[in-house]
């Protein structure tokens, strides 16, 4: 087996196979060298006290869905009590050109720029934190999920690579999957907030004009929906046209990522990562597409 | 009381029930099917395990510090890093003598002690590209390969040369189909083996190139 393939084995261990109860097997024999690892411990016991920790930018975090580790690192704030947040992972080997490298208190983590989702804030009270990335590294991160940076530092980030059988593009699809029910985000609280669904747009240019058009079609039409542009609110509503599929379950994709609904409602709304004024609503539709699940 | 306590025991006061839990995930992880090659390596791998969580304890209790779960996957985390560390280092020596230029030039640029970590990219980039060349050589006839080393020529006399005594036989039109099919097979044998286009790429410019200097000498 190549090294890469055990690597990838073992992330798919991690996250498709719940671990076994580690408490059997318990009264075991110590030797001599266990009870001498022990005795360290013993000899040299410490009282641990963290300090009261404000959810700041850069602050990184882990928690756990299932038995899956997940690192995180806060970006942004959404708006009060809810953070926007970039997946981050320990499977530096797996890793590619658009992960960033970072070290926090002895811990290496990957930041998966493009792998962002949504957070409120007892979440994130509710997760261990690690640490806090440096400023610099921050600056990077921003300056490359922005556009203004092309390429992430060599030697800060991981292996080129697009070709779609890799490794490396198979374990960007499985870090995606992880985090996916965070990105389709419900404010049950907020009526004018229903059905939100953030897509970061950064990285594909197709979708955008390439220099503001002074007259641009605000709606554009799919096969089963209408776009329409709501620039007020930083979003564009999309209207199912065909009511046999609403309230039924699908998977919504969009620009090549899988969006599961429970229930279709009538309008879903997407936000764009990049501004909903750059967005070619034409070249957009072509790329949602609805699929009912059976 | 909860594997996750016992084993914040063990870390804060050297806890007996803890030790072994974490020689139980230890042992588990190592058994799998893809850490095979580490197996007679346990013994050390372990030793490493514990002296890790020993150097870092403090950092570890800190941020567990009143949570009710999640230290056995954290500690799962460490091994597998370890684990994955041994399986690279297991492979570094046999590709150091081959040239390639490091993605790490600036020494100074990561602390010591985290350095392998993030080296793993770089080490998985050249064993990567050390498989591309053994999978184009196991791929690829006498002819292919020489076709290969055209198309990687890239001083246009040596080119020249190379059209006019390893391809005298053939049209320049002719040549350029088996230019384009070759690509065509060489990107077959890239997706049938997962290969990233770093790795591909370094085995193109350091390792192919430089047997083809070898061989057409």
């Amino acid at each position: 087996m190549r090294i890469i393939e055990a690597i990838f084995q073992s992330y798919l261990d991690e996250i498709e196979n719940t671990p076994y109860e580690e408490n059997d097997n318990i009264d075991i024999n110590l030797t001599e060298k266990d009870k001498g690892l022990i005795d360290m411990f013993k000899k040299s016991a410490i009282v641990p006290k963290q300090d009261r920790i404000t959810i700041d930018k850069g602050n990184i975090y882990l928690t756990f869905k299932n038995h899956i580790p997940i690192y995180y690192v806060v970006y942004e704030v959404f708006e009060e009590g809810i953070f926007e947040v970039l997946k981050a992972t320990t499977w530096i080997e797996l890793t590619n050109h658009e992960d960033y490298i970072v070290s926090v208190n002895g811990e290496t983590l990957a930041i998966e720029i493009w792998n962002n989702f949504y957070l409120k804030e007892d979440d994130i009270k509710n997760s261990v934190f690690i640490g806090k990335i440096l400023e610099e590294d921050m600056e990077i991160i921003k300056s490359y999920k922005s556009g203004l940076i092309e390429e992430l530092p060599l030697g800060k980030r991981g292996v080129y690579s697009i070709n779609p059988a890799s490794y490396q593009q198979l374990f960007h699809k499985k870090e995606s999957e992880i985090v996916r029910e965070y990105k389709f985000f419900v404010f049950e609280e907020d009526e004018n907030w229903g059905n939100v669904i953030f897509v970061d747009t950064t990285k594909h240019d197709d979708i955008k004009f390439a220099l503001a058009a002074s007259v641009e079609k605000t709606t554009a039409r799919g096969d089963v929906f209408v776009l329409e542009k709501d620039v007020e609110n930083k979003l564009i509503a999309m209207h199912i046209l065909e009511e046999e599929l609403l309230n039924k379950s699908v998977v919504l994709k969009i620009l090549g990522e899988d969006y599961k609904i429970e229930e279709l409602p009538d309008t879903i709304y997407i936000q764009p990562s990049d501004n909903v004024e750059n967005i070619d609503l034409e070249e957009f539709a072509k790329n949602i597409s609805i699929e009912v699940i059976q | 009381m909860s594997t996750h306590k016992e084993i914040y025991l063990f870390l804060l006061e050297g806890n007996e029930r803890g030790y072994i839990i974490v020689r139980n995930i230890f042992t588990k992880q190592i058994n799998k099917s893809f850490y095979y090659n580490l197996k007679d390596k346990e013994e050390d791998l372990f030793s490493e395990v514990v002296l890790r969580l020993y150097e870092k304890k403090e950092h570890i209790l800190t941020i567990f510090e009143g949570k009710e779960e999640g230290l056995a996957s954290y500690i799962r985390t460490m091994i597998k890093n370890i684990l994955n560390d041994a399986l690279l280092s297991m492979s570094k020596n046999p590709i150091d003598n081959i040239y390639i230029d490091s993605r790490y030039e600036d020494e100074g640029a990561v602390p010591d002690e985290e350095r392998f970590r993030v080296e793993a990219v770089d080490v998985i980039a050249r064993l990567e590209a050390k498989e591309v060349m053994m999978k184009f050589e196991s791929n690829l006839r006498e002819e292919d390969f020489k076709l290969l080393c055209y198309m990687l020529e890239n001083k246009v006399d040596d080119k020249d040369k190379m059209e006019k005594t390893l391809f005298k036989d053939i049209s320049k039109d002719a040549l350029y189909k088996r230019v384009e099919r070759l690509k065509k097979k060489l990107s077959q044998i890239v997706q049938e083996n997962n290969f990233s286009e770093e790795a591909v790429g370094l085995c193109l410019q350091y390792i192919a190139y430089k047997k083809c200097r070898e061989v057409l000498k």
